[in-house]
C-alpha cells in the first residue's frame, strides 16, 4: 500500500516535469516578444534590449527554463507582465471564483446524473426511461452559453431573482457570494449531469447483467435493493473516471461561461494571459492546472481502491 | 427419505415459459422461444431430484422459476418453504465489493434476528461448508473457485433453506475440486436435510447425489423416475442419447471394446 503511494507520487511528480518542458517549449515558440507587447510597436531596439535583459529573456533557454522551474519547486510564481502584480496573487483573487464554480456544479451534475441514470436503468425502456434519455441527449448537445442565457432570461429578466451576472464577492457573506455562482454552476452542471446519467444508466445495465446481482436476487432481495446494494457501486468506477475529467475541465475549462457571467476566475485569467502574450502567468497558470488534473486523477485512482477491492492486493 | 404422498415442497403444474427474441424486422412481431412447455414437477421435503438435460433443453429455466426469480406465462407454481439457490459461475456469482461477511448474512436482511445472531449464523455456515469465521473479512477474490462455491453454498444455507437448487454447481470447477463440492453437498443434506434440486448435463453428478431424476428435452419433461431405473434402463430415445455420450472412465478398455466389436 506504502509502495503504492511512493509509487504514484514518483509518477505524479515526472508527469509534471514533462508538463513544464512542453509548455515551456511551446511558448517559446509562439510568435510575440513580450517585450515588445509590454512597451509597444515604436520602442528603441536598445529599450527593447534593456527590458529583455531585466526581464532575463536574452539568457540561454535551458537556463531560464531551470530557473523557472526552480522557482516554481520553491513554492515562487512569477510576476505577470501585464497586471505588475505576483501571478500568485492573481490566482488568490480568482480562486474563490473558479474553486466554489467548479465543485458546485461537479455537485449538481452528480446530484442529478447519477440518480437519474439509476432510476432510468431500473425502468430500461420504459416510457419514463426513453423521456429521460432524450432529455438528456438534448443535455448533452444543447451548447452551454445558449444554456446559461435562457437561464438569464428566465431568473434574472423575467422573475428577477439572480443576478445576471457578476461577482458580488463575499463581503456580504458566503451565500450573497455564492448566489451569483449558482447560475453558472447549473448552465456548467447541465451538460455534464446529462454524461453522467447516461453513463450511469449503460454502467449500470451492464451490471444488472452480472451474476453476482441474480445472486442477490437468489437470496431474496427485491430489483430495487439489489440495484442499490450491488449493481449500482459496481457501475461506479467509469462514472468516477469521467467524474475526475469533468471536474479538471470545470476548474479551467469554462472561459465561455465566465464570459457570459461576467465572472473573474481562472478560465477568463488564461484567456487575457494568452491575448495579451502574458507568458510569466500563462506558463505557471498552465503548470498549476496541469498539476491539479494530476492530483485530481490521484484522487481518482484512491477512489477506485476504495470502490473495488479487487484492486487492493497486487498494487502495492 | 420421503413419504410418499406428504405435503409438496414445491409443485409446479403445467408451467410455460416464453422468451422473446429480437425481432428481425423492425415491424415483424418479435419471434418467441417457448423454453419451458408445460412442465409438471413436485419436490417433496428432503428429496432429492436431478434435472437432466443438454444445453437449451430449459434447465435453467425451470431453475429460475422454481427459485421465484422467472414467472411462468402460464401454469402454476407453488411453494412451501424457503429457497435458496447456488449458481454455476463461482466466479461470477458473488459481489467483488463485498465481503465475504456481507455476501453471506445479506440473506438474512429481513430476518427478524439480532445482529450478534445474524454474525453467529453466518460463522456457522461457513463453518458447516468447511470454511472458517477468519474468512468473514475477506473478499471473494482471495479465494479458489471450490471455496467460491463453498461460499456460495454457505450463502444458501444461512437463510435454512428447505430446498436448494443448484443448478450446475460443480461444471465450472477444476475436476479435482467438483468431487469434494458434490461430497459436501451430500453431507449437509445429511446435517441440515434439505431438498435438492440439481440440475446438471452431467448425468455421473445427478447419480451421485439424487435417488430422483426428470429429462428434460426441448421444454418438456421427457422421462422421470428413480435414478438408478433411468439409468439402467432408459425409456425415452434422448435419455439414451444422453446416457451415450457420458465419457468413458477408461478410455483404453473403451477403445478395445470397440475394436472387438468391429472385428466380429
Amino acid at each position: 500500500m506504502i509502495l503504492f503511494f511512493v509509487r504514484r507520487l514518483f509518477t505524479l511528480m515526472l508527469t509534471l516535469l514533462a508538463a513544464s518542458l512542453v509548455v515551456f517549449i511551446v511558448l517559446e515558440l509562439l510568435p510575440g516578444d513580450p517585450a515588445a507587447v509590454i512597451l509597444g510597436i515604436n520602442a528603441e531596439d536598445d529599450t527593447l534590449a534593456a527590458l529583455r535583459a531585466e526581464m532575463g529573456l536574452d539568457r540561454p533557454v535551458h537556463e531560464r527554463y531551470l530557473a523557472w522551474v526552480g522557482d516554481l519547486l520553491r513554492g515562487r510564481l512569477g510576476r505577470s507582465y501585464t497586471y505588475d502584480v505576483p501571478v500568485g496573487e492573481l490566482i488568490a483573487e480568482r480562486l474563490p471564483v473558479s474553486l466554489p464554480l467548479a465543485v458546485m456544479a461537479m455537485g449538481l451534475a452528480t446530484l442529478f446524473g447519477i440518480p437519474v441514470g439509476a432510476w432510468a436503468a431500473a425502468r430500461r425502456g420504459t416510457v419514463g426511461d426513453t423521456l429521460v434519455m432524450a432529455t438528456s441527449q438534448l443535455g448533452v448537445a444543447v451548447p452551454n452559453f445558449w444554456f446559461a442565457i435562457l437561464l438569464i432570461l428566465l431568473f434574472s429578466v423575467r422573475l428577477g431573482w439572480l443576478p445576471a451576472g457578476g461577482f458580488a464577492g463575499y463581503d456580504e457573506g458566503l451565500l450573497a457570494g455564492l448566489a451569483s455562482l449558482l447560475m453558472p454552476a447549473f448552465a456548467l452542471a447541465l451538460p455534464q449531469a446529462a454524461i453522467l446519467a447516461r453513463l450511469t444508466r449503460s454502467a449500470v445495465l451492464e451490471a444488472l447483467r452480472e451474476d453476482y446481482v441474480r445472486t442477490a436476487r437468489a437470496k431474496g432481495l427485491e430489483r430495487r435493493r439489489a440495484l442499490i446494494r450491488h449493481a449500482l457501486p459496481n457501475a461506479l468506477i467509469p462514472v468516477v473516471t469521467v467524474m475526475g475529467l469533468q471536474f479538471s475541465f470545470l476548474l479551467a475549462g469554462t472561459i465561455i461561461i465566465e464570459n457570459v457571467f461576467y465572472l473573474p476566475g481562472i478560465g477568463r485569467l488564461i484567456f487575457q494571459a494568452i491575448a495579451q502574450r502574458d507568458l510569466t502567468t500563462l506558463r505557471d497558470l498552465v503548470v498549476l492546472l496541469a498539476a491539479t488534473v494530476v492530483i485530481v486523477n490521484f484522487i481518482v485512482d484512491l477512489l477506485y481502491l476504495w470502490l473495488d477491492p479487487r484492486l487492493r492486493r497486487g498494487r502495492g | 427419505m420421503s413419504s410418499a404422498d406428504g405435503p409438496f415442497l414445491v409443485e409446479l403444474d403445467g408451467v410455460v415459459r416464453d422468451y422473446r427474441l429480437p425481432r428481425r424486422w423492425l415491424f415483424s412481431p418479435p419471434p418467441v422461444l417457448r423454453a419451458l412447455d408445460g412442465v409438471s414437477l413436485a419436490i417433496r421435503p428432503g428429496e432429492s431430484v436431478g434435472i437432466v438435460g443438454e444445453s437449451g433443453s430449459g434447465k435453467s429455466t425451470l431453475a429460475r422459476i422454481v427459485a421465484g426469480l422467472d414467472r411462468p406465462e402460464a401454469g402454476r407454481v407453488r411453494r412451501g418453504g424457503c429457497v435458496q439457490m447456488v449458481f454455476q459461475d463461482p466466479y461470477g456469482s458473488l459481489d467483488p465489493r463485498m465481503r465475504v461477511e456481507r455476501i453471506v448474512g445479506e440473506a438474512l436482511f429481513g430476518d427478524p434476528d439480532g445482529r450478534a445472531r445474524k454474525r453467529e449464523r453466518c460463522i456457522d455456515a461457513l463453518e458447516a461448508v468447511g470454511l472458517s469465521a477468519d474468512d468473514m473479512r475477506k473478499y471473494p477474490h482471495a479465494f479458489s473457485g471450490g471455496q467460491r462455491q463453498r461460499i456460495a453454498i454457505a450463502r444458501a444455507l444461512v437463510a435454512r433453506p428447505d430446498l436448494v437448487i443448484a443448478d450446475e454447481p460443480v461444471s465450472a470447477l477444476d475436476v479435482s475440486v467438483q468431487a469434494q463440492v458434490l461430497n459436501l453437498m451430500v453431507d449437509l443434506r445429511g446435517r441440515f436435510g434439505m431438498a435438492y434440486m440439481l440440475i446438471s448435463h452431467d448425468l455421473a453428478v445427478i447419480a451421485h447425489l439424487c435417488e430422483r431424476v426428470a429429462v428434460i428435452h426441448g421444454g418438456r419433461i421427457v422421462e422421470e423416475g428413480a435414478t438408478a431405473a433411468v439409468l439402467a434402463s432408459p425409456r425415452h430415445q434422448h435419455t439414451r442419447a444422453l446416457l451415450d455420450a457420458v465419457l468413458p472412465p477408461d478410455p483404453q478398455a473403451a477403445r478395445e471394446k470397440l475394436d472387438r466389436a468391429r472385428r466380429s
